[in-house]
């Protein structure tokens, strides 16, 4: 009986010293990290916090209204006269030439206000998670900071942009069609036997579905003209028309980048070389901001209001798709929330890095480790070796918690750091729990009935796409889950080791 | 009786509460909140050192300068332009942290090429506006749990009660900010969400431990 008694001792001591050496290596892992020679330095291993733009800094743009100026020319009478003349045109016409700035009449407050918001609309649209803008309600100009990451450059290249659509006639440049008539624009993907392709569909309203219809037989492909270009494959940022219904066969394909104008240009002169038929099929361009995005014709009328442009070639390569991706959802993006006002130009474009430095941070981090042992303190002082034991788990769970949230990819903010500093509190509480009533589970129900709140706003808060605030609901889930699983696996185990507390 | 004493404590935190809140209302109105720099704006100068910046011998050099309230942030990654931001930057006040900075790195940096930068504040309603929807779903859903949790008890006032904590906590948070005058910045929107967080954990306990004892005293009532 006896030796039993021993032997149960003798393995409990064991349970106690392995738990508490297991303890003492994670968080020396957690709390200095592991070490290994690269190129005669010492490098440390573990992955560092990913922190948020109010702790790590962002990129700032400023854009502001363009000051270029235009020639307007104007008759005796004072109209607009549309024509391009030259100067000794002009003087032969009796007509006059001003120079006008571009913007001139649009910089008011209500612009202002309209532009503001359609860019709001653009930020979230994109999926930017955390920005501040700021509008100089005098001139107009906008101050956006946003998160540094690799779809920032092209944020930053959207924001400016008018957002002016139009599909013209190629030749005339009448306006067939503009934004007044795009319901919605979004991004598609479809396997194709090449690989996934990326698609841009823009869905018209009901006025624009019949001005579609109209253009669409008009601009029908002439027999034995069809073009099927492939000069810019090489570059691989084709963006090629399915002629909207889904069947259909492409008939143009075009490059959609910068150098839209000149690929125009290059395939008009193909086409003038290759057939004589086609000089005279009718063509639609289709452009944003007066740059060409495609020109083409159509195989048959489209009556589903909605035409699909495939953006790039269909690849497997993810790089390359993210990259369309990316182009797709900028073009989806700026056609579905409205034209700005104003013509906007950046002005700034720089990192700048938080208000709150490392050595700020350390600070905290030194408080709330004094903190926690004060805390501690107050578990040995009372509790004695339960207390000490109750220390070692509370020490690891702190240091597993902060692995988890290092590996689980949580985004770190300033309400983060309030949800850890959250959920270390609700632990220790949880951890006096155990130690006045070790094996009382329906203590521990209470416990958790009573933070049901606390889980529900964690649960929610992980799915807001604003980084603040999926980064306190991060730290409190990872906070809460494994605060039950941990307790109840080492510190549970380590307490009751003991026996019953008196 | 401990939980009749605590709603008695309660009661007294409740009043003191409203009058913080009452006092917390007219300072708003009278005078607003105060903000920090980070969403006040002001006028900000970067200057460009073209050699490794330390923050806090420009924060010196700038708050001699433009007093106390400056924000000196490092620009780009190279670590070698700093942005100085203080509620209004002179030509003068620039020209002579541009002498400075020169004095203490000897460097010949010239004044004019550091331009003055106007900061727009960033309005109140921007601030908040992305932690509306969020804490909107979020009461809601806990508001349900509360009604479903405590079927029995459930009444309006109940649910009244919570949203009561939730609002009184709010109100009580900004109205300290608003009496204190400590400028709302970047630590006040985590200490709302902390608030929010705290106030709706402090009802449910309250709920859990006002049944948990109902029904101790119903046991020793049938053991009685």
């Amino acid at each position: 009986m006896e030796t039993k008694k021993t032997t149960k001792k003798i393995g409990d001591f064991v349970k106690i010293v392995t738990i508490v050496l297991a303890i003492i290596c994670v968080s020396m892992i957690s709390f200095i990290g592991i070490y290994v020679q690269k190129q005669n330095r010492m490098e440390n291993i573990m992955k560092d916090y990913d922190l948020a733009m109010d702790l790590n800094g962002g990129r700032v743009i400023s854009i502001k209204p363009k000051d270029e100026t235009e020639t307007i020319i104007k008759d005796a009478e004072g109209n607009v006269i549309d024509e391009e003349l030259t100067d000794e045109e002009i003087t032969e016409k009796g007509y006059t030439k001003e120079e006008v700035k571009k913007n001139e009449g649009n910089l008011t407050e209500e612009n202002f206000e309209e532009a503001k918001k359609i860019i709001i609309k653009r930020l979230d649209a994109m999926g930017v998670e955390n920005y501040d803008i700021k509008l100089n309600k005098q001139t107009g100009e906008f101050t956006i900071q946003i998160e540094e990451n690799k779809s920032t450059d092209s944020v930053v290249s959207n924001l400016p942009t008018v957002g002016k659509f139009e599909i013209v006639d190629s030749e005339t440049q009448e306006v067939l069609m503009n934004n007044d008539d795009i319901k919605d624009a979004k991004v598609l993907y479809g396997a194709e036997t090449e690989g996934t392709g990326v698609y841009l569909q823009i869905d018209f309203n009901k006025e624009g579905k019949g001005k579609l219809e109209e253009i669409s037989n008009t601009y029908r492909t002439v027999e034995n003209s069809t073009t099927d270009e492939n000069t810019t494959e090489a570059e691989n940022t084709t963006t090629e028309e399915n002629t909207t219904e889904e069947n259909t066969e492409n008939t143009t394909e075009e490059n959609a980048t910068g150098e839209n104008a000149e690929n125009t240009t290059t395939e008009g002169e193909t086409t003038e070389e290759t057939d004589e038929a086609e000089k005279t099929q009718k063509e639609i361009t289709m452009k944003i901001d007066d740059e060409t995005i495609m020109s083409t014709s159509f195989e048959t009328p489209i009556h589903t209001g909605m035409i699909q442009l495939n953006v790039g070639s269909a690849s497997t390569d993810a790089d390359l798709l993210s990259s369309y991706a990316e182009r797709a959802v900028t073009i989806a993006t700026v056609l579905e929330n409205g034209v700005l006002p104003i013509e906007y130009e950046t002005s700034g474009n720089e990192f700048i890095f938080s208000e709150i430095t490392t050595q700020e941070l350390q600070y905290v981090v030194y408080a709330i480790a004094g903190v926690v042992a004060v805390g501690i303190l107050y578990f040995i002082i009372r509790y004695r070796l339960r207390g000490i034991l109750a220390s070692f788990a509370y020490i690891g769970y702190i240091a597993t918690y902060l692995l988890l949230i290092r590996y689980a990819n949580v985004t770190l903010s300033l309400e983060g750091i309030f949800g850890i500093i959250l959920a270390f509190a609700i632990s220790y509480v949880f951890i006096e729990r155990m130690i006045l009533h070790q094996t009382d589970k329906k203590q521990d129900v209470t416990f958790f009935l009573k933070i049901i709140p606390l889980c529900v706003s964690a649960i929610v808060f992980c799915f807001i796409e604003w980084v603040p605030i999926t980064s306190l609901g991060m730290t409190l889930f990872w906070g809460i889950v494994l605060m039950a699983v941990y307790h109840y696996v080492v510190t549970r185990p380590l307490i009751s080791m003991l026996g019953k507390k008196e | 009786m401990e939980f009749e004493k605590t709603k008695k404590i309660l009661t007294v935190v409740l009043a003191i509460s409203i009058i913080i809140i009452i006092a917390g209302i007219i300072v708003v109105a009278k005078q607003g909140f105060r903000f920090d720099l980070h969403y006040q704006g002001g006028k900000r100068i970067e200057v460009e050192l073209g050699q490794d910046v330390q923050k806090q011998e420009i924060e010196e050099i700038s708050k001699e300068v433009l007093g106390e309230n400056v924000q000196v942030q490092i620009v780009e990654v190279y670590k070698q332009e700093v942005s100085i931001l203080a509620p209004d930057i002179t030509e003068e006040q620039r020209n002579a942290i541009v002498t400075k900075i020169n004095e203490k790195y000897g460097l010949e940096l010239s004044a004019e090429e550091s331009e003055i930068i106007v900061v727009p504040n960033t309005r109140f309603r921007d601030i908040i506006r992305p932690y509306i929807i969020p804490l909107i779903i979020t009461t809601v859903i806990i508001l349900v749990y509360i009604g479903f949790r405590f079927i029995k008890k459930t009444s309006a006032e109940i649910l009244l009660e919570t949203i009561g904590a939730i609002t009184v906590g709010q109100a009580l948070l900004f109205s300290i900010i608003a009496v204190t005058r400590i400028p709302i910045g970047v630590w006040t929107l985590p200490l709302v969400l902390i608030v929010y967080v705290l106030s709706t954990v402090f009802c449910t306990a309250r709920l859990e431990t006002y049944i948990n004892l109902q029904k101790e005293k119903e046991q020793s009532n049938e053991q009685a």
